[in-house]
């Protein structure tokens, strides 16, 4: 993984030489996991009480994306750090106390992304930029696992059992988006893509070599809506 | 400008990455029980009333709780130290005697019931009521006592049983039993505390005595096995006409003596029995003494010792022990006498018959006859295939002859020449023929052939100092005289009938008595002259008492002993049929080993 990170630097920092300006970027977006795994695993969390079911079963939800880049001509290219977190959750509570078994999945995404502009006009206020964008990088995964069983008037009963997994996984993320550009200086962007996750692995985080039977599947649909500042780095004469 | 809008990103990065997806929940409606619910119990035990009893080796106690209709999770049960838990409505547990000493005590039970509510603290058993109940429990140690149980003959010699009566700890008495081999007696009265056995005669028994309760309870105060003791029966033979029989129990009975398929005498309390003899000869009975109870009533179950044994009935005594004689010898310097029953030579001492000496002898050969010296102390007993040269006094051998081969020895034999030889004659399948033998080393001195026509005697037999050999056969008697070269004469005597009888008089070699048809003739043995004869019809001649020189005639039932100087019967005696009768030192014996004393009849 980190080889594939290492390329990737490589890469951008290849194009650093020819760039026109300088892009940080924030998308806030909404996303949707897979998570098939987990899914199941709630389903079936083996709580002997009645009236229990699954409240949550890790929803597509609100996606964080921090981009630094480069841009020159129809290219912009650079490194991306997404946080994207969801979680399942089967239980059943009453006066007498609470009872569930959740689990909460974090994934930290790093990567490269590549954009190439389809359109060859120059960046004016109130212009219109569509592009294409291909993203790849590595999803560091970070799992909670809680069963819980809580008795209000009991001081003694109830119980708490916590399992916490990490691992990191493969993601390639095509999508396509459009830049309106409010002035030279700033973009409104707005992309939708697919993130696949091709690899995927878990292990308990306490222990590397204790593989889990599930994983973090975090492929589905990525909508983001953002601003791109570019900080201009050569002068026109 | 530039930097201040960078801040201000980061910052609403860090807030957006701290704002994670929320879970829901999934609560349900649930109404709180509250209150207090009614919680009730049974216990069932062994000896539960108002109280649970503990005794015996504990208390199995069953519980079924309830609470209103809730599920019971537990019920606690504390007896002092000790606690059960279980997990239940129902169950069953141990109270050990052990647990607690005796006293009052009360059993707790707390029991945990839940809620019904059907929240999770309700499904996970955590919520509900507690209740408690008691009960008052008393433990009595009913161990039970020792054993007790002991017995006595009493003045009046019953057995009695007797026992202590224990503490019974409040059961409730029911009645003692008493177990016999068959039947069980049952006392009512608490205080009773013995029983006499009227049915006890000394037989083996068995007897135990328990304590029953009301409640079924029974304590065994005490087993007692008694060996059988027979009463002691001696047999009484002093006074002249009667067997006297005494019986000495220990236990109070009355005797029954069975004896030939007919009772002697039947349930008598007497202590003793007389029974006459019977006539001389007669053999041995069996009698059977049995031993029952006192009381008419207690002898329904055929109780009895019983006890077998064999009583000599005849008229005299028994030369113990021997059975049957197959010929006596008579040492008349001694005056003792030598029998033999199996393999053991036996002598014994007259006139009292008491046993003198025994001897084993080496074969199951028995016997044949006796000689005895005329000089000193040597007794020859011969027999099938071997003699035995025997010291008399101390009864042990001091030689054993064998001859050439196997021989029937035919009469009575002579020890000559001041004992250093011994002589006899011998008949088998090729003839008759006369041996001497040394009685130092055994060795054949001389022997001598016989006339042919002595073959044919089927009783013959050598005089005390070996001169003549005599014979009969049929109506004819030999009388041979024998040399130091054989045969030196014979003499014959043919007679009117058969002679049915003959002896030899061992206190003159020179004399013999012949019998036939009631008359009794002394011959000479030299030429077979008649010396006197008299006539006593129906007898015949048995033998002559060396000691006193008396004869002896008999017939099938009666002897007669008479002085041949006089020709005066000095005694007569009834005798068993067929039973062959001697006379020795004033002894009369006869072959199956009854000897009767007639040295009082016989005094001149």
């Amino acid at each position: 993984m980190k080889q594939i990170v290492c390329i990737l630097l490589f890469c951008v920092l290849s194009f650093a030489g020819q760039a026109q300006s300088l892009t940080v970027e924030y998308n806030i977006g909404y996303g949707t996991y897979d998570m098939a795994d987990m899914k199941r695993t709630i389903k079936e969390a083996d709580i002997q009480l009645k009236n229990v079911k699954v409240t949550d079963n890790f929803p597509g939800y609100l996606t964080q994306d921090f981009r630094i880049g480069v841009a020159w001509k129809r290219h912009h290219t650079g490194l991306l750090l997404t946080y994207m977190n969801t979680a399942g959750k089967k239980g059943v509570s009453d006066y007498s106390g609470y009872c569930y078994s959740e689990i909460r999945n974090k994934g930290y995404k790093l990567g490269a992304f590549y954009r190439f502009s389809l359109t060859n006009a120059e960046a004016t206020p109130f212009s219109l930029h569509p592009y294409l964008q291909f993203s790849a990088g590595t999803v560091l995964n970070r799992v909670v696992a809680n069963d819980i069983l809580y008795l209000n008037a009991s001081s003694v009963a109830g119980s708490r059992k916590s399992t916490e997994l990490s691992g990191a996984n493969f993601f390639i993320e095509p999508a396509v988006g459009c830049k309106f550009y409010f002035c030279r200086y700033a973009a409104l962007n707005l992309s939708v893509g697919y993130e696949w996750d091709a690899v995927r692995k878990l292990h308990l985080a306490t222990d590397k070599d204790a593989q889990a039977t599930i994983d973090a599947d975090w492929s589905g649909l990525r909508l983001q809506a953002g601003i791109i500042c570019y900080i201009p780095l050569l002068t026109k004469k | 400008m530039k930097s201040g809008i960078v801040v201000y990103l980061l910052a609403g990065m860090l807030l957006l990455f701290g704002c994670e997806y929320e879970l829901g929940d999934n609560p349900i409606d649930i109404e709180k029980p509250d209150g207090e619910i009614e919680m009730g119990g049974m216990l069932t035990s062994e000896n539960a009333g108002d109280k649970i009893i503990v005794s015996d080796e504990g208390t199995l106690i069953r519980f079924n709780m309830t609470a209103s209709g809730r599920k019971i999770v537990s019920c606690t049960f504390a007896f002092g130290d000790k606690k059960w838990e279980f997990f239940d409505a129902n169950g069953e547990f141990f109270i050990s005697e052990d647990d607690l000493s005796d006293g009052s005590y009360e059993l707790v039970c707390e029991i945990k019931a839940l809620s019904g509510s059907g929240s999770i603290a309700d499904q996970a058993g955590v919520e509900g009521y507690v209740g408690s109940l008691k009960w008052p429990v008393q433990v009595i140690s009913y161990k039970e006592p020792e054993h007790s149980l002991t017995y006595k003959i009493n003045a009046d010699r019953y057995l009695e049983l007797s026992w202590k009566k224990p503490d019974m700890k409040g059961l409730v008495f029911d009645n003692y039993s008493i177990y016999f081999s068959d039947h069980i007696l049952q006392i009512t009265d608490p205080d009773s505390l013995s029983y006499v056995v009227h049915s006890y005669v000394g037989q083996s028994a068995s007897y135990q005595v328990n304590l029953n309760f009301k409640d079924g309870r029974s304590w065994v105060l005490g087993s007692l096995y008694l060996e059988q003791e027979s009463p002691e029966i001696t047999v009484d033979r002093s006074a002249a006409d009667s067997i006297t029989f005494r019986f000495q129990s220990k236990y109070k009975s009355v005797v029954s003596v069975y004896c030939e398929s007919s009772w002697l005498v039947e349930n008598s309390d007497k202590d003793m029995l007389r029974i006459p003899y019977e006539i001389f000869g007669t053999s041995d009975k069996e009698m059977s003494f049995y031993f029952k109870p006192y009381r008419p009533e207690d002898r329904q179950n055929w109780i009895s010792v019983g006890l077998s044994q064999i009583i000599p009935v005849s008229k005299g005594i028994r030369l113990s022990p021997i059975w049957y004689a197959s010929g006596y010898g008579y040492d008349v310097k001694e005056n003792r006498l030598y029998g033999n029953y199996n393999n053991m030579i036996y002598s014994w001492s007259l006139p009292e018959c008491t046993l003198h000496k025994t001897l084993e002898i080496s074969d199951w050969n028995g016997v044949n006859t006796f000689t005895s010296s005329a000089y000193g102390n040597q007794v020859a007993a011969f027999r099938n295939d071997a003699i035995d040269l025997l010291e008399g006094r101390s009864l042990t051998k001091l030689i054993t002859i064998h001859p050439e081969q196997s021989m029937m020895y035919i009469g009575p034999s002579a020890f000559i020449k001041e004992d250093r030889l011994l002589c006899f004659a011998t008949g088998y399948s090729s003839g008759c023929k006369g041996f001497v033998y040394r009685t130092d080393d055994g060795s054949v001195e001389r022997s001598f052939d016989v006339p042919k026509e002595f073959y044919d005697v089927y009783s013959a037999g050598l005089s005390v100092d070996g001169r003549y050999l005599m014979g009969q056969s049929g109506w004819t008697f030999y009388s041979l005289t024998i040399g130091e070269q054989g045969v030196s004469a014979v003499r014959t005597l043919e007679m009117q009938s058969d002679i049915n009888g003959w002896c030899m008089d061992t206190r003159n070699p020179e004399q013999v008595y012949l019998s036939l048809d009631g008359k009794i003739g002394l011959y000479n043995c030299r030429d077979l002259s008649l010396v006197k004869s008299f006539s006593y019809p129906g007898m015949m001649v048995g033998n002559v008492d060396p000691s006193t020189g008396y004869l002896l005639l008999r017939n099938v039932d009666t002897i007669k002993i008479i002085d041949p100087q006089t020709n005066t019967v000095l005694h007569t005696e009834q005798v068993e049929n067929w039973e062959t009768c001697y006379l020795y030192g004033n002894v009369l014996l006869s072959r199956s080993g009854c000897a009767l004393n007639l040295k009082d009849q016989l005094k001149r």
